[in-house]
């Protein structure tokens, strides 16, 4: 009995495929051409600075992909300034960048770091119930939105933001205390709570700050000048995770990627350096002390 | 049409609730935008930049322009002119216009009814002064009536303009009082330095060269209306209105309401063509009250500008005094184009000066507004300083025009060298408040700084509430003697950069004896 019941539409669009059909084809295929998107999605990158674009794949920030920053933000491990720093390329390009409740951001940092000021928006903490709400509303007009959530954000609300920020194409940086570090500083510890949220769910990339160093301050001279720090780079899609090198900044001011050949040279001059002492040229420089070694 | 302007001088700063006597002045980027009488006495004009203000007048009360603030201030004192006539216009907070053809018959002249909107006005002074500084222009159309009550005269508080005199006596007003910077500079440029010059041209030749803008301008300047009476009605179908259900008693319900019914009413106004100037907000509650209000704009009302004053209106009503207050919530909100022109469309600039991006944002930032309150979004300023906390500042994104070009509007001494600025790099995070910290020598003795800038052991340890970290490198103190001349606002502080042994550097200063931990180089 289902025969009959075929809907007396069929009929019609069989007719007219068969006339429309033979020439529909080439015509589909002519326009899939013409009109598909010139560049696919996962390679829409927004701009990294020149000499940031080693550390991230692909030479640029991929739109609607979620990207962390590891460290203990706020204790000085640099992700503050990192997170900054990969925000100023698509600043300068004349995106706009969000950022929710860092209530100590260094807003003079910023601008040293090279963000362009008026391209940013700071935005209170929104009490964690209406965080989401809050932070899905900037998707529409930020191409970055930087977070630094003082509570857990749990993996239905993160799912739903990573969603909304593939279809607008949005690039979040989010930054979370590190597995490896928990430091005993007043920042990590102040009124008996943890001053940075977790994040139950991975990144699409994930940047763990492991070492850094100070150079340019000594025992009651010098002032600091440069930081150079490790930053080990995975995520989804890539293979092991990569290590670089990367001022942060180096003593021009400039926030850069060393390039593995350079990086052996300046070890080798800081060793010359911290065995000359104080009185050659230079200043001197701190002893390397690795975090993730430090096993805190 | 013969208008009625009464504005009140210096009303931001009235609303802000400075006296007379002390010199103030409301800012925006940087530059003054309202100054009082005291204040222009000692020389700080409109458009000063704010560093400048305060070296002509170093007392100077610097404050932020608060529009909606503003608004809700002058709500009540529209309302009393109510009794007077129901066409009650508001161009900006702390103007009202009226057209007087109706009130002025009623009372007997323009004279009588100038005096009775004076006195009404005054009897609503608000609460801890004295009076107003009102004055009153009458003139045959909005411009010239606007210009009339700007101007001081010597006696009384009324410029009246005959009938048929407002060209003529407009003539000798330099063209800057078109409100038109570009179009002012321009004409300056020609030689075209007064109204009267420029209103002798050709409107033929004005249109061809400054285009639509420019014709408008040279009516004003003519002294006629800004366009010519356009007798097409609007079409219905443009009023907009919402009903509120369940009836809303906060005014960031109703204004998030209010943006939404403005971008509707703007979409549909651009359908046909068309742009207002001019829009009757009214607003209903539960129990058949209602305000209605007519704000107007020379320009064309953006979506933005209408939901600001949806917000402003209601602002005014649902807190303003218990008298005026609506017993119930707001039910219905209806916005009503109340004088619409062809929109002639603003060009946009070639390398996107008022991008779509910027309008995105903008709304983005409503849409936060409205959740969070008014201002929980700021935008980062620079100021310039020696401080941390004072070279950029983060300055409420609702007195910001976001989609225009803030760059341009910085100081000569926002760039300016500040010797004992802290050098780069600078601290990404920077505590609000200062941490009690305390900086001992090996010994266990608390570090020091002597009134000469020595310090007095080396620094080893650094203590928290949370534990200690032992020093490893260190440099300072820098000293920071700053407003040395202010008895109360001195700031006397020694900093000190210090690495810790996790190999972290942070700021510690030194003030009024203790040790306070300062910024973190994250």
């Amino acid at each position: 009995m289902a025969f009959p019941l075929a809907d007396p539409g069929s009929s019609l669009r069989e007719s007219s495929a068969s006339v429309a059909g033979p020439s529909a084809a080439p015509d589909l295929a002519d326009l899939n051409v013409r009109f598909g998107p010139v560049t696919m999605a996962g390679e829409q990158r927004l701009t990294v600075r020149d000499g940031l674009t080693s550390l991230v794949p692909g030479g640029g920030l991929t739109r609607g992909t979620s990207l962390a920053i590891n460290g203990s933000p706020g204790c000085g491990d640099g992700a503050t300034t990192l997170a900054l720093a990969l925000a100023a390329g698509a600043a300068a390009t004349g995106s706009w960048v969000a950022v929710v409740g860092w209530a100590d951001l260094g807003l003079a940092a910023m601008q040293d770091v090279g963000l362009a000021l008026d391209r940013v928006v700071l935005i209170d903490a929104p009490p964690p119930q209406q965080w989401a709400t809050v932070v899905a509303a900037l998707f529409d007009a930020f191409d970055v939105i930087l977070l630094a959530p003082t509570h857990s954000v749990g993996a239905r609300d993160s799912r739903r933001l990573q969603a909304r920020s593939r279809e607008r194409g949005s690039v979040m940086i989010r930054l979370a205390a590190g597995s490896s570090t928990r430091s005993r500083h007043p920042l990590g510890s102040r009124s008996g709570q943890s001053r940075s949220g977790q994040w139950e769910d991975g990144a699409d990339l994930t940047l763990d700050i492991v070492d850094l160093e100070w150079s340019g301050l000594g025992e009651g001279h010098g002032a600091l000048d440069s930081r150079r720090v490790s930053v080990s780079v995975s995520g989804r899609r890539l293979g092991a995770p990569v290590t670089h090198r990367v001022w942060l900044p180096n003593v021009d001011g400039e926030i850069v990627v060393i390039p593995p050949e350079e990086d052996m040279a300046v070890e080798g001059i800081a060793k010359e350096d911290s065995d000359g002492g104080q009185d050659s040229g230079l200043a001197s420089v701190v002893p390397i002390r690795a975090l993730a070694a430090s096993g805190e | 049409m013969r208008f009625l302007v009464v504005r009140c001088d210096a009303w931001p700063l009235v609303a802000a609730g400075c006296s007379d006597e002390e010199p103030a002045v409301t800012v925006r980027q940087n530059r003054v935008v309202a100054a009082n009488a005291a204040a222009r006495a000692e020389g700080v004009q409109p458009g000063v930049r704010r560093r400048e203000s305060q070296a002509r007048c170093p007392a100077l009360v610097v404050l932020d322009e608060d529009p909606a603030n503003e608004a809700r201030l002058w709500e009540p004192m529209v309302a009393v002119l109510e009794d007077i006539t129901p066409r009650i216009e508001i161009p900006a907070p702390g103007v009202v216009a009226f057209p007087t053809r109706g009130p002025s018959r009623y009372f007997g002249g323009d004279e009588a009814l100038a005096q009775r909107v004076l006195e009404t006005l005054q009897l609503k002074t608000p609460q801890g002064r004295r009076r107003l500084n009102l004055q009153v222009g009458v003139a045959d159309g909005f411009f010239a009536a606007s210009l009339a009550s700007r101007v001081r005269p010597t006696t009384g508080s009324t410029v009246m303009i005959e009938p048929g005199q407002s060209p003529g006596w407009l003539a000798p007003y330099p063209v800057d009082t078109l409100d038109d910077v570009d179009l002012a500079a321009v004409l300056s440029r020609l030689g075209l330095k007064t109204l009267g010059a420029f209103a002798q041209l050709d409107p033929g030749d004005v249109v061809g060269r400054f285009g639509q803008a420019g014709s408008v301008a040279h009516r004003l300047a003519s002294g006629l209306d800004p366009r010519p009476a356009d007798t097409t009605a609007i079409p219905d179908d443009l009023t907009v209105s919402a009903e509120i259900d369940p009836p809303a008693l906060r005014v960031d319900q109703v204004a998030f309401l209010g943006k939404a019914l403005a971008d509707e009413l703007h979409h549909r106004l651009g359908g046909n063509g068309m742009a207002c100037t001019q829009v009757m907000i009214e607003a209903e509650s539960e129990h058949g009250e209602s305000r209605r209000r007519v704000w107007r704009h020379e320009g064309a009302l953006s979506a933005g500008a209408l939901s600001d004053r949806v917000r402003w209106q209601l602002d005014g009503w649902l807190n303003g005094d218990a008298a005026h207050r609506p017993t119930a919530g707001i039910s219905l909100l209806r916005l009503v184009p109340d004088e619409v022109v062809p929109a002639v469309g603003r060009q946009l600039g070639f390398w996107g000066d008022r991008s779509v991006d910027a309008e995105k944002v903008t709304r983005a930032v409503a849409r936060v507004q409205g959740v969070l309150g008014a201002h929980s979004v700021k935008v980062p300023e620079r100021r310039g300083g020696r401080g941390l906390r004072q070279e950029v500042v983060a300055v409420s994104a609702a007195s910001v025009d976001l989609a225009g070009d803030r760059s341009v509007d910085q100081g000569d001494l926002v760039g300016a060298p500040w010797p004992g600025r802290l050098p780069s790099p600078l601290p990404a995070r920077v505590l609000d408040r200062p941490q009690p910290v305390r900086v001992l020598d090996r010994h266990g003795e608390e570090v020091t700084i002597n009134g000469r800038g020595e310090i007095s052991a080396t620094p080893s340890t650094l203590v928290f509430d949370g534990g200690d970290q032992a020093v490893t490198a260190w440099a300072g103190p820098w000293l920071v003697d700053d407003r040395w001349w202010d008895g109360t606002r001195r700031v006397r502080q020694g900093r000190l950069q210090v690495i810790t042994e996790d190999g972290r550097a942070h700021l510690v200063t030194r003030t009024r004896q203790r040790w306070w931990f300062e910024a973190t180089y994250d």
